[in-house]
């Protein structure tokens, strides 16, 4: 487990997991552009904060996203982005569906768990961090044991941009859609774009899902499901994030075409992430793989079998804590809240006979 | 003196027939007029008579039809105490399904909720096993080339 002196510790740590293999096209200049923002609202503010990108299993005979990365972006050369390059067998010897080229949530594991700092965001690489969200973190008000969410407004096709400010964020206008808003129970919504806690939590709770590694989808919102049923509070931190539509969005493909998006497996379209939680093993995020430190803030995550969690690990697919009878009432079960018990090291009921 | 002398006599002066006669006229008028007057009241006591001995028989007609109100009212509370027994049966057997349904619903969530479980559980096993088995096939493919000497 990776623990940091307090003293080293910035307030922030934003995890971004990503590859240059061009998803969803100008994947990189997309990139270049939001950390650019982020990176420059952030230290305005004077937030200590850290960026933790995982470069999971790189394409070979691209250059890596790194590289480039710091040269667009010289700001993150101060110390302010710590970079791992998790190995490609990782994906092959993780993965249970090999319809799935990218196990995004086990990445952010990878990063969740090397974070440095009091509280972690995982997030994408083309999310814009709001004026709520930048306020929040400068006023360090965020409290502990609670998950934070913020909704995801997507901004038209239209918008260029290479252009990118305030006015542009904040005009309505440019808004594809009306503005989304958090619902209860879940806060759901773009879910996978802005998760924050507290690192302690977060690793309490060994991050995101990886013992059914067969999907994409919903892996956000299981994340949320094991954190309520473990008796941690949702919180809208106030204000939205942004989002610039691109082709390859899942909701602009999802209009192009009803199965633009289906990585998943048959059975991922019957997955109910609201069903289950899980029970990650102490390994979580690849924590017995070796590391070599290249320099520079660049580490590459060797790979090692050793670290590989087991291919099948059913105890650790659990159910959440009870469900509330009223809420169990009045939604038919489907999408009830949960009764807020237990503790965050895993909840209350087993599946196992 | 004179009036003494005609009243030894048995007569009264003229004027005094005059007016003794027109006190009787008038007391005559006075009892046709009573007369008149008591035909009229006798008349007035027979119509009251009348309606007395209508609303007499109203009244018992009306007494009549508020004993049998009262027997129906009597029927129909009896009627009500009945079916309120046996609503209230009724209730106590719709509340028990209640508690039944709501019981079987939660039975049927949790068995729901078990269900995913299986699934994502079944679905674990089967993407192991075709990642397992696509191992297996390229161990088995690399042992059968290098066995047949074919170049790998």
């Amino acid at each position: 487990m990776h623990r940091p002196e307090d003293a080293a510790s910035p307030f922030l740590s934003i995890v971004l997991t990503g590859r240059n293999d061009s998803y969803g096209r100008d994947f990189k200049e997309r990139f270049f552009r939001t950390i650019r923002f982020n990176q420059a609202e952030l230290s305005a503010r004077g937030v200590a904060h850290e960026f933790v990108f995982v470069e999971w299993a790189p394409t070979p005979g691209v250059p890596s996203l790194h590289e480039l990365t710091l040269d667009a972006v010289p700001g993150l050369r101060s110390g302010a982005v710590r970079w791992y390059i998790a190995d490609r067998q990782y994906q092959d010897a993780l993965s249970l569906n090999p319809r799935l080229q990218y196990l995004e949530y086990v990445a952010k594991n990878v990063g969740v768990r090397r974070s440095h700092g009091r509280f972690v965001l995982a997030t994408n690489c083309d999310i814009y961090l709001g004026r709520a969200v930048l306020d929040a973190v400068q006023a360090m008000t965020l409290r502990p044991r609670a998950v934070y969410r913020a909704p995801r407004h997507d901004l038209k096709l239209a918008v260029d941009p290479s252009n990118i400010d305030w006015q542009v964020l904040e005009d309505v206008r440019n808004l594809d859609g009306p503005p989304r808003r958090l619902k209860p129970p879940y806060l759901a919504g773009g879910t996978g774009d802005f998760l924050l806690l507290d690192r302690e939590t977060f690793h309490e709770l060994r991050g995101f899902n990886e013992v059914y590694r067969s999907v994409r989808a919903g892996l956000d919102r299981n994340f949320v499901v094991k954190a309520l049923s473990a008796g941690l509070p949702l919180v809208d931190i106030g204000g939205p994030v942004y989002h610039v539509n691109h082709v390859g969005t899942f909701r602009v493909a999802s209009r192009q075409s009803a199965h633009a998006n289906a990585a998943s497996t048959s059975a991922g379209e019957r997955w109910n992430a609201n069903a289950i939680v899980y029970q990650n093993p102490e390994s979580w995020g690849l924590g017995d793989a070796p590391e070599t430190p290249l320099g520079d803030g660049l580490t590459r995550i060797e790979f090692s079998w050793d670290a590989v969690p087991p291919l099948v690990n059913l105890r650790g697919i659990l159910l959440p804590a009870q469900r509330s009878q009223r809420s169990s009432d009045a939604n038919g079960g489907a999408d009830s809240d949960l009764e807020v018990r237990g503790d965050a090291n895993g909840p209350t009921r087993d599946t196992a006979p | 003196m004179f009036s003494r002398l005609l009243a030894a006599a048995g007569l009264v002066r003229s004027a005094r027939y005059a007016a003794v006669e027109e006190q009787a006229r008038k007391a005559d008028v006075r009892a046709g007029k009573l007369n008149e007057t008591v035909d009229a009241l006798r008349a007035d006591v027979r119509e009251w008579k009348t309606k007395a001995g209508d609303a007499e028989k109203r009244a018992r007609e009306l007494e009549r039809e508020a004993a049998r109100h009262e027997q129906r009212a009597e029927k129909i509370r009896a009627d009500l105490t009945a079916q309120l027994e046996t609503e209230r049966g009724r209730l106590a057997e719709f509340q028990a399904m209640r508690q039944r349904l709501s019981g079987a619903e939660r039975d049927v969530a949790v068995a729901r909720d078990h269900l995913m479980a299986i699934e994502v559980k079944l679905d674990i096993l089967e993407g192991a096993a075709n990642v397992l088995d696509g191992r297996t096939r390229t161990v088995l493919t690399a042992q059968t080339k290098r066995a047949s000497g074919a170049p790998a």
